[in-house]
């Protein structure tokens, strides 16, 4: 069977790809090692967070900031991607949240400071609508404890919160007298709260907490599938409202929009070969002919008119770090990477030069050496994390990185026909 | 045990993906779920030596080794090999320990009871033979029928040659499904011949017997070999025995015996993809169906081989869906402790099936089908005996 894109990697960058390439009609199928690391993401797509890298105050325009980057960075996976294609793939996000049932809004003008589990408020663009609350100018706080969680600590979120907006915030523990006999982690409070007589007991110790008319931070457990009716709920009934808060793995807000993507996606007749590793590939004459995974020690091909790479950075083992090198873990591309890879102080604000070691493409994200700028595959196109000269971790721009260019590489990829340039 | 699967562990980062696709966790909550029972608690045996089992370890008797596990991994780590490897270590409760080795011997009673099918058939319904089920913690449940037939076969010498191997629920409870697997075979130019061995070995897998499934994988493998070594390929329709030829008897027998055999294991829809060879005529389609992805299909990463040809040639509106476990896991829904779990486990599917409207559901694997028959009354028929129907008429 011939596929018209064959999207490799199954994170938010694959997701984003493949839904460009079946949004125009094309026959795509995703194949992965395993599920992308978005099940253990926030669930938050940030899009620019701080710019210049330097600067401590956070980004409050995104697509401003977008537009000088964009000018001052031209080998930044953004300046690649093109401010049209960034809002195009945020629309197009946004419709299909929507359709997935599962309906995320954001503007690309303005960044909106969401509080992590440790009390950090982190810029981002994209978010659930169910987390459309602004912490900032919220008058009255309560950070919520679930005693049968691990991992949440609410003083300590409180306290950290309270620095960063300079007034008081209260925090409680609620327990709700599970006794399940081992710890639960977010997923299987979430599972619980599902139910009508637990979530009834989480509303009554609530009550009892003095929530009304109160912002109640509290962690991502509101249900797996349900949230939106458990969210509404307790908002309803103690007339307060709830920003539910990314936990540590497993998140259950990444696998919300994880598990949500990947179906609506299945719906839309995209195929999903899932839990082997693309470790086969047949490359002639600069152009890709068919990758292939080895399962029972055979190949299985798989063949495709166009390719999409999405298979991550270092964490999602696109890239593979050995001591000497740094290898792309399919094609086996050269990689770009500076001199010194690691600076002996582990949380310079600066970031880390590795961040920026990847592939390197054109502005049709078509892998070049990094030497000659020659493309070396003209019908592959990379996006997300395997993508070199930028730092999503001081940028706070992982997930619009993979959304933007994981879409851009879609499009490109299902139209085809490309040569050089 | 293969040092290359001690290694696998160290990759497991503990972010609990595996957690989050476990069909047990989603429906149980005080099961520990693949990542505790798998890569974390395995640290720690093997830190302590691995000699006596924890007393946490009793929960694997609820993993039902369906292996989504195994393929959500980020990183490739196999919680189920884990699983499958200290189930066998625990001790249990003697009378679930004796029901257990009776289901994990079900081709035994395969064996027997399609002798004279009419009489285990009645013999299964009798209130007598139920409440000794009963009480030796079998559930209360349908048993499938048992079921004789004479398979035709074509005697025709040729160059390709496949030996099919049908596996407990085709020989003894449904055996139009060897028949129309030798009948597409023949129209793909293949001589075929019927495998000589008996049961696979998973359901001892599964109930911990994983010493005796060994000795038998032994066996089967010597026999495989020696028709391997004539050009026979091996054939399966089941996708349990597919992955335990693949994949299990890799585990247990590691070594260049078991890579020799499931290089030559081949799912009989696998096969026709990669040969692209296509005997059949499309006419008079069906109008909508369901696929079933059974688990154990998903896990061998081949894709869905059998579905892309009924949507091709048999079905106008097929749904594929891969979403779900059944929750029988073979004998799994069979016990009495697990029998509501098992049902809740396939609760979403049979919804799914039931809101889909579909007069007819198709799945390789038998006991998917006893469940999803059992959990929404609609038919469900295996691809082969569907696309059976659409050879074209030659000769």
């Amino acid at each position: 069977m011939m596929y018209d894109v064959v999207v490799i990697g199954a994170g938010l960058a694959g997701f984003s790809a493949a839904l460009a390439a079946s949004e125009s009609g094309k026959k795509v199928i995703v194949v992965a090692q395993g599920m992308g690391n978005l099940y253990s993401a926030s669930g938050y797509i940030d899009f620019l967070g701080y710019y210049p890298t330097t600067s401590s105050k956070p980004v409050l325009n995104p697509g401003k900031a977008l537009e000088q980057l964009i000018v001052e960075k031209t080998d930044h996976p953004y300046a690649r991607i093109g401010k049209e294609n960034i809002s195009r793939s945020f629309a197009a996000f946004i419709k299909a949240s929507r359709e997935m049932g599962l309906p995320y809004t954001g503007s690309l003008e303005t960044n909106l400071l969401m509080p992590t589990a440790v009390g950090a408020l982190v810029p981002t663009t994209l978010y659930p609508q169910s987390a459309e609350k602004d912490v900032v100018f919220s008058r009255e706080i309560v950070v919520v404890g679930i005693k049968e969680l691990v991992d949440f600590y609410p003083a300590y979120a409180a306290e950290n919160l309270e620095r960063q907006l300079g007034r008081k915030i209260r925090s409680v523990w609620v327990d709700l007298g599970l006794n399940v006999g081992r710890e639960l982690n977010s997923y299987d409070l979430a599972l619980t709260l599902e139910k009508p007589d637990i979530r009834n007991r989480l509303i009554l110790k609530l009550k009892e907490a003095d929530v009304q008319n109160k912002l109640v931070l509290i962690p991502a457990v509101l249900g797996v599938n349900r949230w939106q009716e458990v969210i509404s709920e307790i908002e309803e009934k103690l007339q307060c409202q709830v920003l539910e808060i990314p936990t540590l793995p497993p998140s259950v807000m990444g696998y919300r929009l994880a598990q949500s993507f990947k179906l609506y996606l299945k719906k839309k007749g995209v195929e999903f070969i899932i839990g082997f590793p693309v470790s086969y590939v047949k490359c002639t004459d600069r152009r890709c002919e068919e990758v292939g995974i080895i399962a029972n020690e055979r190949v299985k091909k798989i063949k495709g008119y166009n390719y999409c790479l999405a298979t991550g950075g270092i964490l999602g083992e696109g890239l593979k770090v050995l001591p000497d090198e740094i290898k792309e873990q399919v094609f086996n591309l050269p990689i770009k990477k500076s001199k010194e890879q690691l600076l002996n102080d582990f949380f310079n604000s600066e970031g880390q030069p590795l961040s920026h070691a990847g592939v390197m493409v054109n502005d049709n994200l078509q892998p070049v050496n990094p030497q000659t700028q020659a493309v070396i595959l003209t019908n592959v196109f990379v996006a997300g994390a395997t993508l070199a000269s930028y730092d999503p971790f001081v940028e706070k721009s992982g997930n619009g990185v993979a959304l933007a260019s994981g879409y851009k590489a879609g499009v490109l990829a299902a139209k085809g026909g490309f040569s050089d340039e | 045990m293969s040092k290359g699967d001690e290694r696998n562990l160290d990759h497991c980062l503990k972010c609990s993906t595996c957690h989050t696709q476990c069909p047990v966790v989603a429906n149980y909550l005080a099961f520990p779920g693949p990542k505790q029972l798998g890569p974390e608690l395995e640290r720690l045996r093997l830190a302590r030596g691995g000699k006596a089992p924890f007393e946490i370890d009793e929960a694997l008797n609820y993993c039902t080794n369906c292996k989504r596990c195994d393929i959500a991994c980020p990183h490739g780590v196999k919680p189920s090999y884990y699983n499958i490897k200290n189930k066998a270590k625990l001790k249990g409760k003697s009378l679930n320990k004796f029901r257990d080795w009776i289901l994990a011997h079900n081709v035994w009673w395969g064996k027997i009871g399609s002798q004279i099918p009419s009489l285990t058939n009645f013999g299964l319904k009798f209130p007598l033979t139920r409440l000794s089920m009963g009480l030796v913690g079998v559930a209360n449940r349908h048993f499938p029928k048992y079921e004789k037939k004479k398979v035709i076969i074509s005697k025709e010498k040729k160059e390709k040659k496949a030996l099919y191997y049908a596996g407990c629920y085709a020989s003894y409870n449904e055996p139009q499904i060897i028949q129309a697997a030798v009948n597409i075979l023949e129209a793909c130019g293949y001589q075929v011949e019927l495998a000589p061995a008996a049961c696979c070995g998973t359901p001892m897998v599964s109930n911990g017997l994983l010493e005796e499934a060994g000795k038998l994988a032994e066996k089967n493998t010597d026999i495989f070999l020696k028709y391997i070594q004539q050009g026979f390929k091996i054939i399966t329709t089941c996708s349990s025995c597919g992955l335990a030829l693949k994949e299990e008897y890799a585990h247990m027998l590691p070594g260049e015996k078991s890579n020799r055999l499931r290089k030559n294991i081949w799912d009989l829809f696998e096969i026709l993809d990669e040969e692209g060879i296509l005997p059949f005529s499309s006419s008079q389609k069906i109008a909508k169906a369901y696929y079933h992805v059974p688990c154990h299909l998903k896990a061998q990463g081949i894709g869905v081989p059998a579905a892309n040809l009924l949507k091709a040639i048999a079905i106008k509106e097929l749904i594929i869906e891969d979403s779900y476990c059944c929750g029988i896991s073979g004998t799994y829904g069979f016990k009495k402790e697990k029998y509501a779990l098992s049902m809740a486990i396939g609760g979403p599917l049979f919804q799914d099936i039931k809101e889909s409207q579909v007069p007819l559901v198709i799945t390789d694997c038998g006991t998917c089908k006893l469940q999803i028959e059992h959990g929404t009354g609609v038919t469900v028929n295996h691809p082969a005996v569907i696309l059976e129907n659409y050879l074209k008429k030659t000769q």
